[in-house]
């Protein structure tokens, strides 16, 4: 118990202190996750929006593979990114193995999925008579797509949250594409890990402390944009 | 003869198996109220879909204005055709942003959306609601809404889907009123679905009757009502199947019908010898408690089995040998003493009493 | 006005976050060298000290990933690096033989020693490694295994070979895991386990563990820093490999090596193979 105590009064020092090398690693993890999430979006709100409106055969087999996405072990994407990525893999020659661009890659493609598959239900769930009384008062296609991007705008910025989530959490991918290399790819996650094993647990409690923080303010931040205008009517029921 | 807004030749549309429309015609006129009149599951709502050209059908040839619908038409085009469905979908936002969404996608000016929401939050009492949330308005309320979204396009044609069939008496009554007059003040052409039949009757300049996906019989309304083409549109508009009789005679208009040793005049044509079903519609039976000359030329004596409550209109229910209904106004009733177990007598004119052939063809 | 706002703050942090990209991936590695090592010599911290350093004096870009012995050789046999660090003898001469490496030198040494509970159930304290082993296996006590292919993993088979004895069974546990981790472990469960003395050193204070039997040339711990065969791996940075090379038996990071460690923990972690201005010993 005394651990964790001088731990945490010690990890508020290093904060309230600026320690540069602790906010760095953070600033890294926000151009990293924000980029991968931002990717991710523009990928995955199109990718659902497409499949909830179109028919085509394979169609099923796609929504499976996407469903299955979500809940791929980001240390088996890590591996699979870096396979291609090593020098002598077949993508070595772009030189992208143990840089920042190769740990967006691996993290857009464990948030790609997890964003279209919300994303897609989302959509499904909302009355497909909207879309067709949009056209009928005289939306284009693409007009009507975005009324149902409108109306579903809940679940949606719920799909992004749980996009952005994936990728702050996650440590597997980062790791191995990264290979948490101080100064140039170290993350919060994998600075945390390093730290931890090195017997630094203040730092590694600083590490955590920031990352809770950072993950807690853009969730904040989109909760906010998710919940202006919700139902916020409750009846009042007899107990 | 001007051109119709609309027309539609040989249409015919089904959905997998099954064939849901028929339509070898049917056509729109500019500035008249056009009301498809039909039971539920008579195709509609696919008939209007096709009409208003947010669906293909799967055979047949649309005309707009004269020319030809094909997959080359422009959204412009299909911009001047509004549906409003059944139950109003108002999209996220108030009541404002629900009532101009169609000025925006067509990328009207802000000056002139100002203009239009103006003259149509007038046109249906808008003023109070439009900074509403558009879910959270009570259903008469939203149906104003949904109207007033497709009046604030002024369409060529407006197609209305049963938009009051959801709402109770009172606010439909209200609505229907509104429409009335909101169709009176800008001469919108409008098609209105129902299955409700005051509400034909007191909107439309013509009806189509629709059963089966097959429209069984057009016109004006007084003549729909008031001769039916077959048996099928007769229910429909309102006439109660009298009794099966033959035909005795035919004497210039009128037929002499034979039934259950009575003689009946009716207004109808058949051959002489085949067998007809008599029609009648319960506002066309006079009651008296005692017979008299007149113009009137049929007269049934019978006992009064059930008098059904109404506030304002009463069904009297008269045994005569055969189920008569005859629908009067409460004060009628009052005024006549008439009491379950009375006997009184029905008048009924010949030209009110319609013969159609017994299994009379289905068409047009 | 709230809603351009927002679009501002998303383009803005788009920005940042692109630039986390190169413009376009460099040709070649001008300034770029993989270095790989051991999991042990990175928690050290040594190469955090040393390497800022280097890259300061060269143009070039270090990236020190850290895995195990087995795993860095791998890479060196696959081209997926241009410098390794490794403290397996036996394997890095097989490496040699199959011509995957281009220079071998002696770096440094540590020690291995075995530790264990202050109780010390076997009752190894001051033993030979071997009677320590024959100890352990007889009483059936609680040993932790690394199991992870690494250096200490292999020098730790070694020495229950030469023992004599064939480790299994419920008291021989293997974490698979690196030394730090291994030594938690061992220290919640009270067993023994064998670790590098540097590890052990940096976690002084937050283990429940003693060093029972150190000392002597079995626990002997030889790192040898390898460049990669160029003739092998056309891309291989060797002039970069070179540079590390020597920067890192020149006589300033020798010395300065012998005493890492010793402000902090008292002793120094690693002893320098190289003391004059010549090369150490190549083997």
């Amino acid at each position: 118990m005394d651990l964790i105590w001088t731990g945490i009064i010690k990890a508020v020092n290093m904060l309230v202190s600026l320690d540069p090398e602790i906010y760095d690693i953070a600033w890294l993890t926000v151009k990293i996750t924000g980029a991968a999430t931002l990717i991710g979006l523009c990928v995955g709100i199109p990718a659902g929006l497409g499949l909830s409106v179109s028919r085509f055969p394979g169609r099923r087999l796609i929504i499976a593979l996407i469903n299955t996405g979500m809940g791929l072990p980001p240390v088996v994407v890590g591996l699979f990114v870096a396979l291609f990525l090593w020098r002598m893999g077949p993508l070595g020659s772009l030189r992208l193995i143990y840089t920042p661009a190769a740990m967006v890659i691996a993290q857009v493609l464990i948030v790609v999925p997890i964003i279209a598959g919300l994303s897609l239900a989302a959509f499904q769930n909302v009355d497909p008579s909207a879309l067709l009384q949009a056209r009928a008062l005289g939306a284009s296609k693409t007009q009507a797509l975005l009324v149902i991007l409108k109306e579903s705008r809940l679940p949606q910025l719920a799909a992004v949250m749980a996009g952005f989530g994936g990728a702050i959490s996650e440590v597997g991918a980062v790791l191995m594409v990264g290979g948490d290399i101080n100064g140039q790819t170290r993350v919060l996650t994998t600075a945390i890990v390093q730290e931890t094993r090195m017997g630094r647990f203040e730092v590694a409690i600083a590490l955590s402390l920031v990352l809770l923080a950072l993950s807690f303010a853009v969730n904040i931040f989109l909760t906010c944009i998710q919940q202006k205008g919700a139902q916020e009517w409750r009846p009042h029921t007899w107990k | 003869m001007e051109t119709p807004y609309l027309e539609m030749k040989e249409v015919r549309h089904s959905y997998g198996p099954l064939r849901v429309l028929d339509v070898p015609s049917f056509s729109v006129a500019k500035g008249e109220c056009l009301v498809v009149f039909g039971p539920n599951g008579s195709g509609k709502s696919t008939l209007l879909r096709i009409a208003s050209l947010l669906e293909r059908p799967g055979r047949g040839r649309v005309f707009y204005r004269g020319d030809e619908v094909s997959g080359r038409t422009g959204l412009d085009v299909r911009r001047r055709l509004v549906l409003l469905l059944q139950r109003p979908f108002l999209f996220r936002g108030n009541v404002e942003k629900n009532v101009v969404f169609g000025l925006k996608v067509r990328g009207t000016p802000k000056p002139e959306m100002r203009k239009r929401l103006d003259k149509a939050a007038r046109m249906f009492s808008l003023g109070p609601l439009l900074d509403r949330d558009a879910r959270k308005l009570s259903g008469g309320e939203a149906q104003r809404v949904n109207l007033a979204r497709a009046f604030i396009l002024e369409p060529d044609i407006l197609f209305l889907d049963e938009p009051f069939s959801a709402l109770d008496a009172p606010t439909r009554e209200d609505l229907v009123h509104e429409l009335k007059r909101a169709l009176k003040e800008t001469g919108q052409t409008t098609v209105f679905v129902t299955h409700h039949r005051e509400e034909a009757a007191f909107l439309a300049t013509r009806v189509a009757v629709l059963i089966g996906g097959k429209v069984l019989q057009q016109g004006e309304t007084e003549r729909v009502f008031a001769s039916p083409a077959n048996d099928e549109v007769a229910r429909l508009v309102g006439h109660a199947t009298l009794l099966k009789g033959t035909v005795e005679e035919r004497r210039g208009d009128l037929l002499v019908i034979a039934h259950a040793g009575r003689r009946i005049l009716a207004a109808g044509e058949a051959r002489e010898g085949s067998e007809v079903l008599l029609f009648l519609r319960p506002e066309d039976v006079l009651l008296a408690r005692r017979k008299f000359e007149s113009s009137v030329r049929n007269w049934f004596e019978g006992k009064i089995v059930e008098v059904s409550p109404g506030d304002r209109l009463v069904l009297v229910s008269l045994d005569c040998g055969f189920l008569l209904k005859a629908r009067l106004t409460r004060a009628a009733v009052d005024e006549l003493g008439l009491r379950v177990g009375e006997t009184a007598w029905a008048g009924i004119k010949a030209s009110s009493l319609r013969a159609l052939p017994a299994g009379a063809e289905r068409g047009g | 006005m709230k809603n351009s706002l927002s679009v501002a703050a998303a383009v803005w942090l788009m920005g940042q976050s692109l630039s986390a990209f190169p413009a376009a991936a460099p040709p070649v590695a001008a300034g770029d060298l993989i270095l790989a090592t051991t999991t042990s010599l990175k928690d050290s911290g040594l190469l955090d000290v040393l390497l800022p350093r280097f890259e300061a004096a060269s143009s070039l870009r270090v990236k020190a990933i850290a895995v195990g012995s087995g795993e860095a050789l791998r890479m060196g046999e696959q081209g997926n690096a241009d410098v390794l660090i490794v403290h397996s003898p036996a394997d890095e001469e097989k490496f040699m033989a199959a011509g995957f490496g281009k220079d071998r030198k002696e770096l440094m040494t540590n020690d291995f020693v075995l530790v264990g509970p202050s109780a010390d159930p076997a009752e190894v304290r001051g033993r030979t490694v071997f009677d320590a082993l024959r100890a352990i296996f007889e009483n059936g006590a609680i040993f932790l295994s690394r199991s992870d292919g690494s250096g200490t993993d292999k020098k730790e088979r070694d020495l229950w070979k030469l023992a004599g004895f064939e480790p299994k069974g419920r008291w021989y546990l293997e974490t698979g895991q690196g030394m730090a981790e291994t030594l938690r472990i061992a220290s919640e469960k009270e067993g023994y386990t064998l670790t590098d003395r540097g590890t052990f050193l940096s976690l002084t204070g937050r283990l429940g563990l003693r060093v029972l039997v150190e000392g002597g040339k079995d626990l002997l711990n030889v790192y040898h820093v390898i460049t990669v065969n160029p003739g092998r791996f056309p891309e291989t940075n060797i002039s970069g490999a070179e540079a590390l090379m020597n920067f890192l038996m020149s006589p300033d990071v020798q010395t300065f090596i012998g005493q890492f460690g010793r402000d902090k923990y008292g002793a120094a972690f690693f002893m320098p193979s190289s003391k004059g201005p010549g090369d150490g010993p190549e083997r």
